[in-house]
C-alpha cells in the first residue's frame, strides 16, 4: 500500500467502524447490491467451467491412455510366455489373431488421439483462454467497485464533519473558517462519488449485456467441440473395423459364448484354491463366491489333515493373527511340527551360548497349550535365569520348573511353568529330574 | 507364532544362512524355476492389465460427470445473462441422460465382461504365491535335514540311532517338498495355457463399450442441435464465433468499469 492509500484507509477507517455498528445510513444501492451477487456468482461460474473443462479434456486423455495400457497389457497375455531371459519366444508364435487385433486397435487410438489434439488446442483458445480473460474483466470491474465504496466512505464522513458544524448555532471565525473548507471538502468528494457512481450504473449494464453475448458463442464453441470429439472417435472406430472383434453382437452375450467354461476350467485348477480361506474380495462376485465354490478342490485336502490342531490355533493369542501367514498355512504349518520329527536347531545353539543378548530377537509368545510332550515332566535350575523379556522365564537356582514343552537339545530354547509363570528358559541352566 | 512356528522359523532363517555361505547344498530345480519365472510374467501383466481396465472405467465416469458439470455452469451462466432460447437446457438434459445411460448401460457390461473377470484372474495370483512360499519353506526344511544325514554320514555318531531318524526326518521332508514342488510345476502351466481364453474376451468387450459410448454419445449430443440456428454451426467451422468472442472482448476491455 503506498503511503498516500495509507493515509487514506486510516482517516476512512472511523468510518468504517461507524457503518459496521449500523449507527449511519449507508447509501445502499439495490442495483450495486444486484450486481455485486451477480460478480460473485460469475466468478465462481467462470472458476467452475475453468476446472471442469480441463478435467473433461484429461478424462478424455486418460480414456484413451488406458486403453493403449490395456493392450499393450493383453498383447503381453497373448504373447508366448517363456521363463527365457529377455522373454525370447523361440517357436512359439502365441495367440497371432490376437496379437493382430492389438496393434489394429493400437494404431486406432493413436490416430484418434493424433485426430482430436486440434480440439484440445480448441479448448484452450476457445474455451479457457477467453474464460479467463472473462474472469479478469470482473476482477477489475470489481476494483471499481471498491472504488467507489472508498469514495463512499469519503462522502459519508464529510457529510458528517459538515451537519456537525452546521448545526452548531454560533460559530466562532475559526469554525467559519472550517466550515468552508468542509464544505469544499464535502462538495469535493461528493464529485467524486458521483463520478464512480455514475460510471458503474452506466457501464454495468454494458458489460453484463456483453458478457452474455461471449458466453453464448463459447458455449456453442464448447458444444461443437465436443460434438468433433466424439464424432471423430466414433467414426474413425467405424470405419477402420478390426477383423478379430465381432462388433455387431451383443456385449454380454458375446463375452459369455467366448469365454464358455474357462473360468470354472481354470477354478478347477488345484493349486489356484490353494488358499482355502483366502480373504479374497470375491465376495460378491455375481456368479457365486469363488471361495466356497473352490473350497470343494483343495480344501478339503488341507482342511481335513488340519482339523485336529484347529482347536489349538483358535486359543492362540492375539499376536499370531497378525502374523504374515494366512490361517490355512498357519493350522499345515503347526501340523508339521506336530508331526514332523524333533529338528536340531544350530540357532539354539548360538542364542544359549549368550542368553542375554536374546532381547534383539524376542522369543514369540507361549502357545497355550503344550503341544507335546503332554505328560508333565520337571527340572530343576542349575543356574539363575533373568528373565529379558515378558516371554522368558525367569530362574532361580533350585526352582523345579514344569517342563511345557522341551527343545531339541540342551542348547535350545525350552518352555516352562514355575511359579505359576510361563516362559522360554535356556536348556542348558537346568538339570532334567 | 506358535512354538513349532517359531522353531521352523528359526531353522530356515539359520539354514539359509547356511545356504548362502555355501555350508549346506542346495536343491534347484531349473523346471520348477522356469515354471515360476513364467508365473511372474503372467502375474506383472495381468495386473497391469487390471488396472489399466480399472483406470479406464475411472477416466469415462469422470467424462460424463465433468460434461455435467460443464452444462450446469452453463446453463447458470445462461440463466444469470438472461439468455431465453433454451438450447442450454436441451444441452443438459442431453448430457445428463448420457452420464446416467452410461452407469446404466456401459457401467455393468463392463465390470461384467472386463473389470470383474480381470479382478478375478488376478486373485488366483495371491493363491499360487502363498503355495510357492510353502514350496519355499519345504525345500529348506528339506535341505537343512539332508545336510544333517550327510553330516551324520561324514562324522557318525555314538548314538546308533541317529542316522535312520534323521535319514526318516529327511524322506519326509522330501515328500513333502516333492509333493508341492511337483504340483507347482504341473498346475503353473496349466493356468498359463488357459491366459488367452481367460482374459482375451474381454479384450473385445471394451473394444465395443469404447464403440457404444462413443456412438451413444455422438448421437445423443447431436439432436441437440435442432435446437439450434443451423447458422451457428456454419459459424463454427469458419471461425466466425471465434472472432465474434473476440469482438466481444475487446469491447469489454474497452469499458471504463474495467479500466482500474
Amino acid at each position: 500500500m503506498s503511503w498516500k492509500g495509507f493515509q487514506k484507509g486510516v482517516v476512512r477507517a472511523p468510518q468504517v467502524l461507524k457503518n459496521n455498528i449500523g449507527s449511519h445510513n449507508e447509501y445502499k444501492d439495490p442495483i450495486i447490491e444486484d450486481a455485486e451477487s451477480r460478480f460473485t456468482s460469475m466468478e465462481n461460474l467462470t472458476k467452475r467451467l475453468h476446472s471442469e473443462s480441463k478435467r473433461f479434456w484429461q478424462s478424455i486423455t486418460d480414456m484413451l491412455n488406458h486403453q493403449l495400457e490395456f493392450v499393450k497389457n493383453i498383447e503381453q497375455v497373448y504373447r508366448p510366455i517363456t521363463g527365457r531371459p529377455g522373454g525370447d519366444a523361440g517357436d512359439e508364435d502365441g495367440h497371432v489373431e490376437g496379437i493382430n487385433a492389438c496393434e489394429q486397435y493400437r494404431n486406432q487410438l493413436l490416430q484418434i488421439q493424433e485426430l482430436i489434439r486440434p480440439e484440445h488446442e480448441m479448448i484452450e483458445t476457445r474455451i479457457l483462454r477467453p474464460v479467463d480473460e472473462l474472469l479478469s474483466l470482473i476482477k477489475k470491474s470489481q476494483k471499481m467497485f471498491v472504488k467507489r465504496e472508498h469514495k463512499l466512505l469519503d462522502l459519508e464522513r464529510q457529510t458528517e464533519a459538515l451537519h456537525k458544524l452546521q448545526d452548531k448555532t454560533e460559530r466562532n471565525p475559526k469554525q467559519e473558517e472550517k466550515l468552508n473548507k468542509v464544505e469544499n471538502d464535502y462538495e469535493m468528494a461528493k464529485e467524486q462519488f458521483s463520478y464512480y457512481d455514475e460510471l458503474i450504473k452506466n457501464e454495468l449494464p454494458k458489460l453484463f449485456k456483453l458478457e452474455s453475448e461471449v458466453i453464448e458463442p463459447m458455449f456453442q464453441s464448447f458444444y461443437f467441440m465436443q460434438l468433433n470429439i466424439y464424432y471423430t472417435m466414433h467414426t474413425h472406430m467405424a470405419e477402420s473395423k478390426i477383423p478379430y472383434m465381432d462388433m455387431e453382437t451383443d456385449i454380454i452375450e458375446s463375452f459369455m459364448k467366448k469365454q464358455g467354461t474357462t473360468r470354472q476350467e481354470v477354478e478347477s485348477i488345484p493349486i489356484v484354491q490353494f488358499n482355502t480361506n483366502a480373504t479374497s474380495s470375491f465376495g460378491a462376485y455375481p456368479s457365486g463366491s469363488r471361495v466356497s465354490s473352490g473350497s470343494k478342490m483343495s480344501g478339503d485336502r488341507f482342511n481335513d489333515r488340519s482339523s485336529t490342531s484347529s482347536s489349538t490355533s483358535a486359543e492362540r493369542p492375539e499376536r499370531e493373527r497378525s502374523d504374515d501367514n494366512p490361517p490355512t498355512y498357519e493350522q499345515s504349518n503347526q501340523l508339521e511340527g506336530a508331526d514332523a520329527p524333533p529338528l536340531p536347531s544350530r540357532m539354539g545353539a548360538v542364542k544359549s551360548e549368550k542368553p542375554k543378548d536374546e532381547g534383539t530377537t524376542p522369543p514369540p509368545p507361549p502357545p497355550r497349550k503344550p503341544e507335546r510332550h503332554s505328560a508333565p515332566s520337571t527340572c530343576t535350575a542349575l543356574y539363575d535365569y533373568e528373565a529379558n523379556n515378558a516371554n522368558e522365564l525367569a530362574i532361580h537356582k533350585g526352582d523345579v520348573i514344569e517342563i511345557l514343552e522341551r527343545g531339541d537339545s540342551r542348547d535350545d530354547w525350552w518352555l516352562g511353568r514355575v511359579n505359576g509363570k510361563e516362559g522360554f528358559f535356556p536348556g542348558s541352566y537346568v538339570d532334567t529330574n | 507364532m506358535s512354538w513349532g512356528g517359531f522353531k521352523k522359523a528359526v531353522n530356515r532363517a539359520s539354514t539359509q544362512v547356511m545356504l548362502k555361505s555355501g555350508h549346506v547344498e542346495q536343491t534347484v530345480d531349473r523346471e520348477f524355476e522356469n515354471e515360476e519365472r513364467r508365473f511372474r510374467t503372467l502375474e506383472q501383466s495381468s495386473e497391469k492389465l487390471q488396472k489399466s481396465a480399472r483406470g479406464y472405467l475411472d477416466a469415462l465416469r469422470a467424462m460424463t460427470s465433468a460434461q455435467v458439470r460443464i452444462a450446469e455452469t452453463i446453463d447458470l451462466f445462461y440463466g444469470d445473462s438472461g439468455i431465453r432460447d433454451n438450447v442450454s437446457k436441451h444441452y443438459l438434459a442431453a448430457v445428463k441422460e448420457l452420464d446416467v445411460d452410461t452407469v446404466k448401460e456401459l457401467d455393468e457390461p463392463y465390470r461384467e465382461t472386463v473389470l470383474d473377470p480381470i479382478t478375478r484372474f488376478c486373485s488366483y495370483f495371491g493363491d499360487i504365491n502363498e503355495a510357492i512360499k510353502k514350496r519355499n519353506h519345504r525345500l529348506l526344511d528339506y535341505d537343512r535335514l539332508r545336510h544333517k544325514t550327510l553330516k551324520l554320514v561324514d562324522k557318525p555318531s555314538k548314538d546308533p540311532a541317529k542316522l535312520p531318524a534323521a535319514e526318516r526326518d529327511e524322506k519326509v521332508a522330501q515328500d513333502r517338498y516333492d509333493e508341492l514342488n511337483d504340483q507347482l510345476s504341473a498346475e503353473i502351466p496349466q493356468l498359463i495355457d488357459f491366459r488367452v481364453p481367460y482374459l482375451d474376451p474381454s479384450f473385445e468387450a471394451l473394444v465395443k463399450i469404447q464403440m457404444k459410448y462413443c456412438t451413444d454419445s455422438y448421437n445423443r449430443l447431436a439432436e441437440v442441435q435442432q435446437f439450434m440456428d443451423p447458422q451457428i454451426r456454419e459459424n463454427y467451422a469458419t471461425g466466425q464465433i471465434d472472432s465474434h468472442i473476440e469482438n466481444t472482448l475487446m469491447q469489454m476491455r474497452e469499458l471504463q468499469i474495467v479500466s482500474l
